[in-house]
């Protein structure tokens, strides 16, 4: 799926930080990995909440795959791209790890049986399977970080939306979840990453968008 | 009466919120409601309580709470006018609480406190409900974060079979609480690491003094409440 911003404005209302977004725009191709990086408060989550819908941009587009989302609901958005919160505790809502994979394919009529096995080849795929039926909200923060991950990519995305992904994972994890994402990428699924971690970004991003240079490009 | 430059002493403040709280607690009726939804906005416009503000925090919340209302109101048994009624009594009763709370979010938290105390309740209640109060906004944004991520996630909340919305509300909530109860076992032992509530006896720097206006305020609004029960009383005989 391709993601293009055309001159997007943004700014929060009532609070005085003055912070605001001016003119941004650019593009990533269908499978292109691309990473949004620049210093704390610099953004990029504000940039993320803007491409996700989560918030409304003052003036400019977004579009998906040439499309315009500005009047497609939130579930529309979310069956297109995956967006993993700075704060994955608040994208688990169910009480075990595997529930919190399974209810949301039930809601939409998929058999137990079919919904159980999908969650846990998921999960086995990021080393959570023994973790099955343990309490989402025991987990460690990486573990935590993980299903969220999986809860995005149950419904394959046409895009994935990454907001500080290695955070709190260890080296082993961060390359699972470099591998998925290669795998991703193949497929034709694009990747923006939102990141501080500079390896990280630099291994699995052929770009980088820097907040400071998004800004003052006309 | 009460926009002077020093508010009102708070503890007459905690006797108004109690008794608007009680009551819409209590009361199912509508009709009943009403002067007291009445009155909790007219003492939230004279001591100008920022009302308004806390409305608009909740806003996630709002498009959820009135549809909510409206499916009781088609699906509960009794009628549309009945079930309404029933919606508009919850949602009322809603109003009141939250400016009963907007009345006190205009006292800092150590007034509050202090005032608590001098009610007797004992300082580590005290201090809990004053510590509670100032997460509030940030809970609204844990849920408000929490709604749009089910959504991303493809729920849709219009065409949910009745079980499963309850099934889904009861998931919302769940992000919210637990990391509120996370946050108050972080601060407590925070707390306690810092020696809180090692002497049993506290002393307070400025204890709070009911002035000529507080008794007046206090009159009025013990006034309020006994006008108040009779007519709730009355009409209730009469029916
Ligand atoms: N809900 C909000 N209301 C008002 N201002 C906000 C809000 N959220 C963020 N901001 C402000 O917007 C600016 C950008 O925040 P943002 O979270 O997008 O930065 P960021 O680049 O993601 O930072 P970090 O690297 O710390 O994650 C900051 O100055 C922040 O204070
Ligand atoms: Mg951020």
């Amino acid at each position: 799926m391709t993601i293009e911003a055309r001159e997007l404005c943004f700014a929060y209302p009532n609070t005085a930080s003055g912070f605001r977004l001016d003119g941004i725009s650019f593009a990533i191709g269908s499978g292109e990995p691309v990473a949004i990086t620049g210093p704390n408060g610099s953004g990029k989550t504000t940039l993320g909440k803007l491409l996700c819908g989560l918030l409304k941009p003052r003036s400019g587009t977004v579009l998906f795959d040439g499309e315009d989302t500005a009047h497609w609901s939130l579930g529309q958005r979310g069956q297109r791209i995956g967006y993993l919160f700075q704060e994955p505790v608040r994208q688990l809502f169910a009480p075990t790890v595997l529930e919190n994979l399974t209810f949301t394919q039930e809601l939409q009529g998929t058999a137990p049986e079919l919904a159980r096995g999908r969650a846990l080849k998921l999960l086995s795929r990021f080393e959570l399977e023994r973790l099955a039926a343990r309490g989402a909200y025991t987990l460690s923060r990486g573990e935590q970080q993980r299903l969220a991950i999986c809860g995005l990519l149950l419904s394959g995305p046409g895009a994935l939306l990454l907001d500080e992904p290695t955070t709190g994972l260890d080296a082993r994890r961060k390359a699972i979840l470099a591998s998925v994402l290669r795998e991703l990428l193949e497929q034709g699924v694009s990747v923006l990453l939102i990141s501080h971690d500079a390896d990280f970004v630099r291994q699995n991003a052929e770009r980088e968008l820097k907040m400071g240079e998004l800004c003052h490009e006309e | 009466m009460k926009n002077n430059k020093t508010p009102i002493d708070p503890r007459v403040i905690f006797l108004f919120v109690f008794f608007l709280s009680m009551v819409s607690v209590v009361l199912r009726d509508a009709l009943l409601l009403l002067p007291v939804l009445l009155s909790a906005v007219i003492a939230a416009m004279i001591a100008k309580a920022p009302a308004g503000m806390v409305l608009r925090r909740l806003r996630g919340l709002w498009a959820m709470l009135v549809s909510v209302t409206l499916l009781q109101a088609l699906f509960s048994g009794g009628g549309i006018i009945a079930g309404l009624l029933t919606g508009a009594a919850v949602l009322s009763r809603l109003v009141i609480l939250m400016l009963g709370g907007a009345l006190l979010s205009r006292y800092p938290g150590h007034v509050l406190v202090q005032g608590m105390l001098q009610l007797r309740l004992p300082f580590q209640l005290a201090y809990m409900v004053s510590v509670g109060l100032r997460f509030v906004p940030q809970f609204g944004e844990s849920f408000r974060d929490s709604l749009t991520a089910m959504q991303l996630r493809g729920v849709d909340f219009k065409h949910l079979k009745l079980r499963a919305r309850g099934k889904v509300y009861a998931y919302l909530l769940m992000p919210t609480i637990v990391s509120g109860v996370r946050q108050a076992q972080k601060l407590a032992m925070a707390m306690e690491l810092r020696g809180f509530g090692a002497y049993p006896e506290r002393s307070a720097y400025a204890p709070l003094r009911m002035k000529k206006r507080d008794w007046l305020a206090l009159a009025a609004v013990t006034l309020w409440g006994a006008a108040l029960s009779a007519g709730i009383l009355l009409w209730r005989s009469r029916a």
